[in-house]
């Protein structure tokens, strides 16, 4: 009977066991399969961006990702926690972690198959499709300190764009086709004190977008397959031909992105000259004004307000996340613009970017190097950019910037980080890839707290000695309180 | 539950008037304090790396897990393993309180004394808010895991005191089990992609990581959670067996 009793026992501890521990792993495996992160940061540094969201909730197609980068990588964790919020946003991504040394046969079986050429990259393969997105494109370095002690730490976290965007490409193949004029003295790919263009391209292209240079004079028509005409920083006027097919184009949904600087005709007397692009701007609602933009609250250098930060942001696609972000775009010697009533109702402009009240476009270019506000220059706030579209049924967009230092390589390459972003997203909007617009980047969080020697040891006497020897007191005196 | 309200405070009253308990904490506040100091000295230097002090404290050191296996051992040795060597089970036993509510009302008190000692470590937030800037959303997202491990741990260490006869015992079996649920890590550094799926699943260095820097995942919410209920169940269900024999 005792027997058949420890039987029974048995049986219904193994069956409640086996029951426990099954419903444990079933709710864990749903668990893991259907989950979702939550970032408590006051800063928001571990969220997702609102596009990205909505591209990994409409994301239909499954897209493999593979990262091939080593365990101990300085950017490892960033990348895993990354790809594990877009897991927790879709069941679509599919991610694999390749380590070089512990998964050495798929990891170059991956190198081979996507003909990868950099050791540490990030894979987006989706069917046939595939983009790989080197560390570079998503780390940025700050190399401040390595001459002291030879390291170069993480300045910031690109990843979210340069991965969204890498999505899009392997999603949505389409390569926008971007020509750049040229004929006029336009901004080329290298030129002295980084005022090249080549960053800007670049950018461009690692964003899938195909460029080319056009010549404009003598041509028909603007070829079929643009996406986009840029001008970059006309120094002579284009002809009125010229402007005519730009305008023909732009009337059948094209798309025209204008840096036109002030243009300056040096001679025995130095005076404003045309781009020849001046008729056609203002028939679409932006006047292109003569003068040179000082903006001395806004200003780099004291003494130097030509040369100032664009920070009043009007609300629009392109420069949302900028004044969210409170990113600056740095202007050198730009024009001012004014925004008009379009001559086509069917267009309208507004502004983008403009100075503040205290800047004015001087028209006096005799002393450049003391310049002053008088009755005769424009007052501010003068509009930097303004954006044209169409409120019609074609598609036609167009943004005019004051300056084409805004995409100089300097630009590009300077700390502030405003210029890319706001060139790239001024593209992606004028493409039509507004989803594409560009994320900024993410600060490293450094928290910082430097304490002094005496503040130091107070701490230590405070934390280590007193409070624990507190406690330990009271702990004494219960003791004894028992004994009695 | 009346019942696990008056366990509860048995059992509080027991904790604070034992000088054991005093000793845990005031070892627990020793080595979180000197951690903390430690971590404030190396961020007053000018070359130091990008750190951050809480993030530390919550499971960034080895000092972190080694208090939580040594000081829930202690804390959940006596609870079920004592009243077995004095025979006061029998008589908690034969009272009309259901298993359940014994084993909820030792946990409860377990886990409130644990909470307790960390509440304590509530000071480091405010010096540091003295000195600087402090995310309290990442600080706030720490104290969730620190709150959620302790659950996991203390049910643990309630599991092993109801099937041990010794408190050394049952200190040494929750001790190694927390310490093989800790050294799950090590499989994640030494697997390659496919294999190491798994332990990244349960991996609670990586977990307490996420928590640190103020990201709650809802899987490792989850895991933590319901291995609470796990080993509390499967204490209530070894109390059941007792009662029997």
């Amino acid at each position: 009977m005792n027997r058949k009793k420890e039987i029974l026992k048995g049986t219904n501890w193994s069956i409640f066991i086996i029951l426990c521990i099954s419903l444990f792993v079933i709710v864990n495996y749903l668990s893991i399969r259907h989950f979702k992160t939550f970032d408590m940061t006051f800063s928001g540094e571990f969220s997702l961006s609102e596009q990205t969201k909505k591209f990994l909730k409409n994301l239909k197609e499954e897209i493999e990702i593979y990262v091939l980068l080593p365990v101990g990588d300085e950017s490892y964790e960033r990348v895993e926690r990354l790809l594990n919020s877009f897991k927790s946003e879709s069941p679509k991504i599919k991610v694999e972690f390749l380590d070089p040394e512990k998964d050495r046969e798929k990891y170059e079986m991956v190198l081979k198959k996507y003909s990868v050429t950099t050791p540490n990259a990030v894979v987006f393969a989706n069917k046939e499709r595939s983009k790989w997105v080197e560390k570079d494109q998503f780390v940025e370095y700050d190399f401040s300190n390595y001459q002291f002690d030879g390291m170069a730490k993480v300045k910031s976290f690109k990843g979210e764009g340069s991965f969204l965007n890498a999505m899009y490409e392997v999603v949505d193949p389409r390569k926008p086709k971007i020509y750049f004029t040229i004929g006029h003295g336009e901004r080329r790919d290298f030129e002295e004190n980084n005022k090249g263009i080549y960053l800007f391209k670049e950018r461009l292209s690692k964003e899938g977008a195909v460029t080319e240079e056009l010549q404009t004079i003598g041509l028909a028509e603007i070829p079929e397959d643009a996406s986009l005409v840029i001008v970059a920083g006309p120094q002579m006027p284009f002809t009125k031909q010229e402007e005519e097919i730009l305008e023909r184009y732009f009337e059948r949904g094209g798309a025209l992105f204008l840096f036109l600087d002030p243009v300056i005709e040096e001679g025995k007397e130095m005076k404003f000259g045309k781009t020849g692009l001046e008729e056609m701007c203002e028939r679409f609602g932006v006047e292109l004004l003569d003068g040179l933009i000082v903006d001395p609250e806004a200003s780099l250098l004291a003494g130097r307000a030509q040369t100032f930060f664009g920070v009043n942001y009007s609300h629009h696609s392109i420069t949302s996340d900028l004044e969210k972000n409170k990113y600056p775009i740095l202007f050198i010697l730009a024009r001012p613009l004014k925004v008009v009533d379009a001559v086509n109702k069917d267009y309208k402009s507004e502004t983008l970017i403009s100075t503040s009240s205290a800047a004015w476009g001087e028209t006096n270019l005799s002393n450049l190097k003391d310049v002053k506000k008088d009755e005769k220059d424009h007052q501010g706030v003068l509009t930097l950019s303004a954006v044209v579209s169409s409120k019609g049924k074609n598609k036609s967009r167009m943004v005019v910037v004051g300056d084409s230092d805004v995409i100089s390589e300097g630009a590009f390459l300077s700390q502030l980080g405003g210029n890319s972003i706001f060139a790239l997203n001024c593209v992606h909007y004028l493409v039509e890839q507004e989803e594409r617009i560009s994320i900024p980047p993410k600060e490293v969080s450094r928290q910082s707290i430097v304490l002094t020697s005496t503040q130091l040891i107070t701490n230590f006497v405070i934390l280590v000695v007193l409070f624990p020897f507190i406690i330990a007191v009271f702990g004494v005196f219960v003791y004894f309180v028992r004994r009695r | 539950m009346s019942q696990i309200y008056a366990i509860v405070k048995k059992e509080m009253w027991q904790y604070f008037f034992s000088p054991v308990a005093y000793i845990v904490l005031s070892s627990f506040i020793l080595i979180n304090s000197f951690v903390f100091y430690v971590v404030l000295a190396a961020m007053s230097k000018s070359a130091s790396p990008p750190l951050s002090p809480m993030a530390l404290l919550f499971g960034g050191t080895f000092f972190f897990w080694l208090v939580l296996i040594v000081m829930i051992p202690v804390i959940t040795m006596r609870l079920g393993a004592e009243e077995r060597k004095l025979g006061t089970i029998e008589t908690l036993l034969t009272s009309p309180v259901s298993d359940f509510e014994i084993v909820i009302g030792k946990f409860a008190a377990a886990f409130l004394f644990y909470l307790f000692a960390w509440l304590l470590t509530f000071v480091y937030v405010l010096i540091l808010k003295a000195y600087g800037e402090v995310d309290l959303g990442s600080v706030f997202s720490g104290y969730i895991g620190v709150t959620l491990i302790g659950a996991f741990f203390v049910s643990i260490g309630i599991f092993a005191t109801i099937i041990s006869r010794n408190q050394i015992v049952a200190a040494v079996i929750s001790f190694s089990i927390m310490a093989l649920m800790v050294g799950m890590t090590f499989f994640t550094f030494i697997l390659g992609s496919g294999k190491k799926e798994f332990f990244q699943n349960i991996d609670l260095l990586a977990m307490m990581e996420n928590f640190s820097k103020g990201i709650i995942d809802s899987r490792n919410v989850i895991y933590l959670i319901s291995g609470t209920i796990l080993f509390l169940a499967l204490a209530v269900k070894s109390l059941e067996a007792r009662r029997w024999q």
